[in-house]
């Protein structure tokens, strides 16, 4: 097969999709420059309004703001009690990390809308946990966890822990259990070899999964919409608000621009500070 | 082997298990509830919720649609993603690690900034959205995952058992065929099962192209917002019930390999 | 005086016993080489001494019982197979990790850091991570790194199985010498017999949880008391006979009923008719080319199957006329071919005989 022909036909394909992929994506940087002429009508010039409108709104950009503080926080408790589960399973025996395994597995196969459905079923004004609380006469009435961010936080954290989970866990089994033996015939006690050996390998786990969470969360648009009712809006919401409601296509072309400046920049300063917290490893 | 003490750790974790394996289980209990609120546990028990989903055209609409996404970018992305794998494990080129990366950048790009991309690309060319513009989108989203799973299963799989095969006369695409494919066929059906997954329960960004026809997970978004009988429940459960089942039998086999020591 | 004292150790691993009733003593600065095949126990023991194991019976080390004592409370050193050298540490505080643990100062610290650098050959590698290490440097790191606490054993598990065999050889040498240096009583698992009789004071040869034979290498080599020991330790041939009386020092025994030969041995009375197992090595099989002369007294004659040239000298594998076949070393004096006729025969004092316990 002549090498032109080859690579036509393997590479072609993809070539083709994610061609297709990046045209849309530069069709949205050129309409972020574009003048709204009214809804669903874009201009054809170049204007820096819409960057202007969103960069320099307090309002708009406290969506942004909100965004990453709640993503931030939410991602510190994901990964301590991700770590929590995946430090459990590498301790227990094979038929307790198959129940946990299969618990978040089908997490992980379960689209988020349900999850987060159910999430509100917990917490809502009739959920089990405000009955089992006023039974327990813990509170008198029920407490409003949903449309606040305290639910919202909550919904992020139960549906982003699978994927802080799995890259943890990696991590801790690739630890050599020699390793360990090592360290406690030195003298290192269990908390010792817990803070000195097992955390700082499990590093690249831990980062790899605050990396992929922080993302989801920061521009999740399912928890704050459906944990939220509209009185937690993110970003996410945000732009699909500006966009399918207020059709102003150019304003939320630029939000959506920022918001992709914003998480490529992340990504690159969180590996960047993991890298340096784990050498060699 | 090492005689240790993790009590605090065992409660600490079975404790975490609860949490998480509690909204499964009240989603299926509030679907099977008699009355109209949704409220766990169930006040008795009754399939009525299930019986209406049969009533509701556009939950049957919805889930048609989107099964037919599913299984269409599933082909499409595995199908892509083994030619584009194989050009990468097995060709020579400059900018191989580039290829790959161009492949996988969806993946990096939030699901908010796809759909927008995709709704002003439609909108600035002047095409109606339309299930051809979804499966587009679909296709688009599933590709990365797929052609994830299926390079790494053709990296590990070792040139020199092809080489073997053609010394021992087999031409190039004999021996791709049957040394090859039968080693990855675990990766393959991996990723057809990601990018099932992953098409069947996108929601952010196929809602932006959705019209007087929704996938499910829209349908389902709406629902919740609007109503509140345990409807939403049911076809919830309809969905998850059988994921819990193929985990817990895939895992009966395999399960032990995936999570046990070295 | 005794550092390791192990006192009628069991330990189970599931429902399977791995350890039976063992007892074995460390003498200060004896290096005893555990020997045995997989699944013997051999590092199962070596993990009770260091304490990660659950057993019954006692273990004390430098006259203290271990008892309830966990492992980072004992005084020992161990080296793994696999190194565990703690890949997120450089040289120096893979070394120097015990002694930070003791809060010693940051200088004394530094300065038997250094000593053990020198004495290990690592002069140089200080701040190397692991994954820039070669399989040996690794090896000599570990071993610093198990030295710079000053255990009173040292546990090795197979050290050097992951090493390639000259390199593998070279280390034994050093281990040796350096040991000897130190003074340190050590423990060490080996399934190679040839690494044991080469470095240690004593052997010990385990097989399936139980010590067979324990003693000095020369003593194990030359009079293994029973059939496993026999196989495992050297190349031998074991021959089975009956007694027939005896001839001033030697045994008389006849095999297959035809052959008789001769074994010394003082005072150990065998019934005539009695089943008589014994040993020769292949090294003390004498070989005669037959032409002419037939086998004679003492000889048992057979046909030469295979050779195999080892350079020095070469293998010859002989089928007996008895039907068993059996493995002689011979020099180079004779070229032997397969085929030939050939007459074998030993000395009374080179044969054993071998007690089954």
């Amino acid at each position: 097969m002549r090498s032109l022909a080859r690579y036509l036909i393997f590479l072609g394909p993809a070539a083709l999709v994610i061609g297709f992929f990046a045209f849309t994506m530069s069709v949205m940087v050129r309409t972020s420059f574009a003048p709204n002429l009214g809804p669903a009508i874009v201009g054809d010039g170049f204007t820096l309004d819409n960057y202007g409108q969103f960069l320099g709104s307090s309002f708009y950009l406290g969506y942004l703001f909100r965004s990453m503080w709640i993503a931030f926080y939410c991602t510190a408790i994901t990964t301590v009690l991700g770590f929590m589960i995946a430090y459990f399973m590498f301790r227990s025996g094979p038929r307790t990390r198959l129940i946990v395994g299969v618990l978040l597995i089908v997490q992980f196969f379960t689209a988020y809308v349900i999850r987060t459905y159910a999430v509100m079923l917990v917490i809502g004004r009739t959920g089990i946990l405000n009955s089992t609380l006023l039974d327990l006469g813990i509170i008198q009435q029920p407490l409003s966890l949903l449309f606040t961010e305290v639910g919202v936080a909550a919904g992020m954290v139960l549906v982003s822990l699978p994927f802080m989970v799995f890259p943890i866990f990696a991590s801790l089994q690739s630890i050599s259990p020699n390793v360990e033996m090592a360290a406690a015939s030195l003298g290192a006690s269990n908390t010792r070899i817990f803070w000195q050996i097992v955390v700082p390998l499990s590093m690249p786990g831990v980062a790899a999964g605050v990396v992929i969470v922080y993302l989801f969360e920061l521009t999740s648009y399912i928890v704050p919409g459906i944990l939220g009712g509209g009185y937690v809006d993110m970003i996410a919401n945000l732009i699909y608000a500006k966009a399918m409601q207020s059709f102003d296509h150019p304003f939320a072309a630029a939000a959506a621009v920022v918001t992709l400046l914003v998480s490529a920049t992340t990504i690159y300063l969180l590996q960047k500070s993991f890298r340096v917290l784990s050498p060699r490893t | 082997m090492w005689n240790r003490r993790h009590t605090g750790l065992k409660i600490a974790g079975w404790t975490m298990a609860a949490i998480l394996a509690l909204p499964l289980i009240v989603l299926l209990g509030v679907s099977v509830n008699p009355g109209v609120e949704q409220v766990f546990p169930p006040q008795g028990f009754s399939l009525r919720w299930y019986a209406n989903l049969a009533n509701r055209h556009g939950f049957i609409d919805a889930t048609r649609l989107t099964l037919l996404l599913a299984v269409g970018s599933t082909i499409v992305s595995v199908t892509v993603g083994l030619l584009a794998g194989i050009a990468i494990t097995r060709f020579d080129f400059l900018g191989k690690d580039l290829v790959l990366t161009a492949i996988l950048s969806p993946l990096i790009v939030p699901q908010v900034v796809v759909g927008m991309a995709f709704l002003v690309t439609l909108s600035s060319l002047g095409i109606v959205t339309s299930v051809v513009s979804l499966a587009i989108l679909h296709c688009v989203i599933t590709l990365p995952f797929a052609a994830r799973v299926i390079v790494s299963a053709l990296a590990a799989s070792s040139r020199s058992l092809e080489e073997a095969a053609q010394s021992l006369g087999a031409s190039p695409v004999r021996a791709f065929l049957s040394v090859t494919v039968p080693m990855i066929r675990p990766g393959l059906v991996a990723a057809a099962i990601f990018a099932f997954v992953t098409s069947f329960e996108n929601f952010t960004a196929s809602q932006f192209l959705v019209w007087d026809r929704t996938t499910l997970p829209v349908e389902l978004y709406n629902f919740v917002q609007t109503e509140s009988d345990p409807t939403a429940a049911a076809l919830s459960s309809l969905i998850l019930l059988p994921v819990i089942v193929l985990v817990i039998l895939f895992n009966s086999f395999i399960g032990q390999h995936m999570f046990s020591r070295k | 005086m005794a550092v390791v004292e192990l006192r009628d150790i069991s330990a189970n691993y599931g429902n399977n016993r791995v350890l039976s009733s063992v007892s074995l003593v460390l003498a200060q600065g004896e290096f005893v080489a555990v020997l045995g095949p997989s699944g013997c126990g051999k590092t199962t023991l070596l993990r009770v001494v260091a304490g990660f194991v659950e057993h019954t019976g006692s273990v004390s080390i430098a006259g203290r019982p271990c008892e309830g004592v966990p492992p980072h409370k004992r005084k020992i050193g161990i080296v793994f197979q696999d190194y565990a050298l703690f890949p997120h540490r450089t040289v120096a505080e893979n070394i120097g990790f015990g002694l930070r643990l003791r809060k010693l100062p940051r200088a004394e610290i530094a300065v038997k850091v250094d000593g053990l650098l020198t004495l290990l050959q690592l002069r140089g590698l200080a701040d190397r991570y692991p994954s820039e290490l070669s399989g040996g440097q690794r090896q000599r790191v570990a071993i610093a790194r198990a030295l710079a606490v000053d255990p009173q054993v040292l546990l090795l598990d197979e050290p050097l199985s992951a090493l390639d065999k000259k390199l593998r050889e070279e280390m034994q040498v050093e281990l040796r010498q350096l040991q000897q240096r130190v003074g340190i009583t050590t423990m060490f698992v080996t399934h190679d017999q040839e690494e044991a009789l080469a470095l240690a004071d004593k052997i010990v040869v385990m097989d399936r949880g139980r010590i067979r034979q324990e003693g000095p290498p020369a003593g194990v080599y030359v009079r293994p008391r029973n059939r496993f020991v026999a196989n495992f330790i050297g190349k031998s041939n074991i021959f089975e006979g009956r007694a027939a009386g005896r001839d001033g020092e030697d045994l008389i025994c006849t095999i297959a009923d035809r052959y008789g030969m001769k074994i010394r041995s003082e005072g150990d009375p065998q019934l005539p008719g009695a089943k008589i197992d014994f040993l020769v090595r292949p090294e003390r099989i004498r070989l005669r080319p037959v032409s002419g002369t037939p086998a004679g007294e003492g000889e048992i004659p057979g046909t030469v199957r295979h050779v195999v040239y080892l350079g020095a000298h070469q293998n010859v594998h002989i089928a007996l006329e008895t039907g068993q076949v059996i493995e002689a070393e011979a020099s180079h004096e004779h070229t032997w071919q397969p085929g030939d006729a050939v007459a074998i025969g030993w000395r009374p004092e080179d044969a054993l005989l071998l007690i089954e316990d």
